[in-house]
């Protein structure tokens, strides 16, 4: 762990874009992490590491770019858990199980059971058919359709060109479209 | 219409990056082609169905947490900055590095094979082209001395001993002749100038006649082993006179060995002999024919063998001891040879060279002590040891 033992204060705009970023983008910041990984435990310290790194460089980080740079910092992060623990094959693994099932805005308004159960299989379905795109592709996919960001903000949280992206998107979505094809109703 | 292209676009269009004047286009395709008028609808169809995923929710203690580890003035974790690099990459940087390492290598070896030639540039001569006229190829090698070969020599083959002498140059026949001619030249000017001391009364004279006939024993082995060299059209006189001066004065050198060494075969023989001005000069004067160099190394032993007493005479042997020549200096100012004998290679420096440095002969003479050992075919070798006190640079 890196220790700075400078003090940095923050100035008060500064910390207020901190603070919107922190109620912006911690959920998908975790979001991004738990399909990364398959840990939402692990993902919730990754966003928490992401958060605290942006607030140690603050005073080189311009507001306009907090997202970016949290997605990129959490992307550093999972990467690196992957490659230590192996956990490429364990994908999604966890988030099969009861207790990590997240909550959702279905949970409450869809009151009858049958319908609760096929709105959790259709989850899982889409979960497992995210797990099961190459990481690049994933990546692209995750970042551009799940979270909604930019084609230049993808690149930057990914290192590669614009180009790459899109094309990297065109397939993550061909190959998604065909695994949750049953689900699909045009 | 390519389709493949027009499904990529309709991608793009879906995230509305699509120029509207090209969204028309694909739109107006998709409205005529059932293929991707069905992928788009599937495609949009998968993207609400991704929409709907469930937010993954913040644990109850994030916020708080995270606080108190900022409060804690926790750092970056490492991994933060920990970019992982694509196996593409690696590959890219490993062969970049193996390139750099082969160029690197590549320039070293060069280097070293470029600097051999150099080094062994003193001996390594090119032959110029054949030419019958023999005098016109000979060089006349007096005015440059020991190294004025004069650029008919070939490169020898290594000596098999130690990287030392086999960097070193070897003894060649110019060298020999040239050394002899100057010991003769030597022996000349020494035999005259005690020649004009014999008339001197009492010891003095006694002993300037016995260095007269020790020089000119000495100038006639030299004047002898140049005429033979002649003889074997290795080498000629530039100047004719010269060369038959030199016959002369070998002829009557030679007879009055035959006679008693005193003042009456002084008078007869020797200082007749000594009387012409051109012996003061025969280094200047002769030429050298040219010569295969596996000859001249079969010539050189073929001399050192039949010519057993003049070698040591004109070369003194350091045997193989290189921290001795080290010591002398002798590595240093290019004065040293290595010379082929009965016993293997050794060191020799010429005669003339050595005793041009007044302190080192003395050194030399303090600490040389000489052993001689019989040759199976009826000769001897000498061999000169010194121990030089390492003090003596």
């Amino acid at each position: 762990m890196v220790n700075p033992t400078q003090e940095y204060q923050p100035d008060p705009i500064t910390m207020v874009s901190y603070h919107r970023a922190l109620a912006e983008y911690a959920e998908s910041l975790k979001s991004y992490a738990t399909r990364l990984l398959g840990d939402s435990v692990a993902a919730e310290d990754v966003a928490q590491d992401a958060f605290l790194a942006l607030f140690r460089h603050l005073n080189q980080v311009p507001a306009g770019a907090f997202r970016p740079w949290l997605f990129r910092v959490a992307r550093n992060l999972c990467l690196d858990q992957l490659r230590r623990r192996k956990f490429k094959l364990s994908l999604f693994r966890d988030l099969q199980k009861d207790e990590d099932r997240p909550f959702t805005p279905q949970d409450a308004t869809n009151t009858r059971p049958d319908q609760l159960a096929e709105t959790r299989e259709a989850n899982q379905a889409i979960e497992s058919a995210i797990a099961e795109l190459p990481t690049k592709f994933r990546e692209a996919f995750l970042l551009c359709e799940v979270e909604g960001m930019s084609y230049e903000d993808a690149a930057a949280v990914m290192g590669c060109p614009v180009k790459t992206v899109s094309t990297r998107l065109f397939r993550a979505r061909q190959r998604f479209k065909s695994l949750v094809s049953r689900l699909i109703k045009v | 219409m390519n389709c493949s292209i027009r499904r990529y676009e309709l991608s793009l269009c879906l995230d509305g990056r699509l120029p509207s004047g090209s969204r028309a286009v694909v739109m107006q395709h998709v409205a005529t082609c059932d293929g991707c008028s069905t992928f788009w609808s599937e495609l949009q169809a998968a993207q609400r169905l991704t929409l709907q995923l469930p937010r993954v929710r913040l644990g109850e203690g994030f916020h708080e947490e995270l606080w108190e580890r900022i409060r804690a003035g926790e750092g970056t974790p490492e991994a933060v900055f920990h970019e992982p690099v694509p196996v593409l990459a690696k590959v890219r940087y490993a062969l970049t590095g193996a390139a750099a390492a082969a160029a690197v290598l590549a320039c070293m070896t060069w280097l070293r094979n470029d600097r051999v030639p150099a080094e062994q540039s003193h001996v390594a001569k090119v032959a110029p082209p054949a030419n019958d006229d023999a005098h016109a190829a000979a060089i006349n090698v007096a005015s440059g001395g020991a190294d004025a070969s004069g650029g008919w020599h070939q490169a020898l083959d290594p000596i098999d001993q130690s990287p030392l002498i086999a960097s070193m140059q070897r003894l060649r026949f110019n060298t020999l002749a040239v050394e002899t001619a100057k010991q003769l030249e030597q022996r000349y000017s020494s035999a005259s100038r005690a020649l004009r001391r014999t008339d001197d009364g009492g010891a003095n004279g006694e002993s300037a006649v016995r260095q007269v006939f020790e020089n000119a024993d000495d100038l006639h082995s030299f004047g002898e082993f140049l005429l033979a060299m002649c003889r074997n059209d290795w080498l000629f006189f530039t100047d004719p006179e010269v060369g038959a001066d030199l016959r002369l004065v070998v002829d009557m050198l030679g007879q009055s060995r035959l006679h008693r060494r005193d003042r009456d075969t002084l008078r007869s023989f020797v200082a007749p002999a000594l009387r012409t001005a051109r012996l003061a000069n025969v280094s200047d004067s002769i030429g050298l024919k040219p010569l295969d160099p596996r000859l001249e190394m079969d010539v050189l032993a073929r001399l050192n063998r039949q010519w057993t007493e003049v070698f040591p005479k004109l070369f003194i042997v350091f045997g193989t001891d290189d921290a001795v020549c080290e010591q002398l200096g002798l590595f240093r100012n290019g004065t040293i040879f290595v010379m082929e004998g009965q016993c293997g290679p050794s060191w020799v420096a010429p005669r003339s060279e050595v005793e041009a440095r007044d302190g080192l002969l003395r050194l030399l003479r303090a600490h040389a002590r000489s052993s001689s050992t019989a040759l199976p075919g009826g000769g001897q070798q000498v061999e000169v040891h010194i121990e030089v006190p390492r003090d003596h640079r």
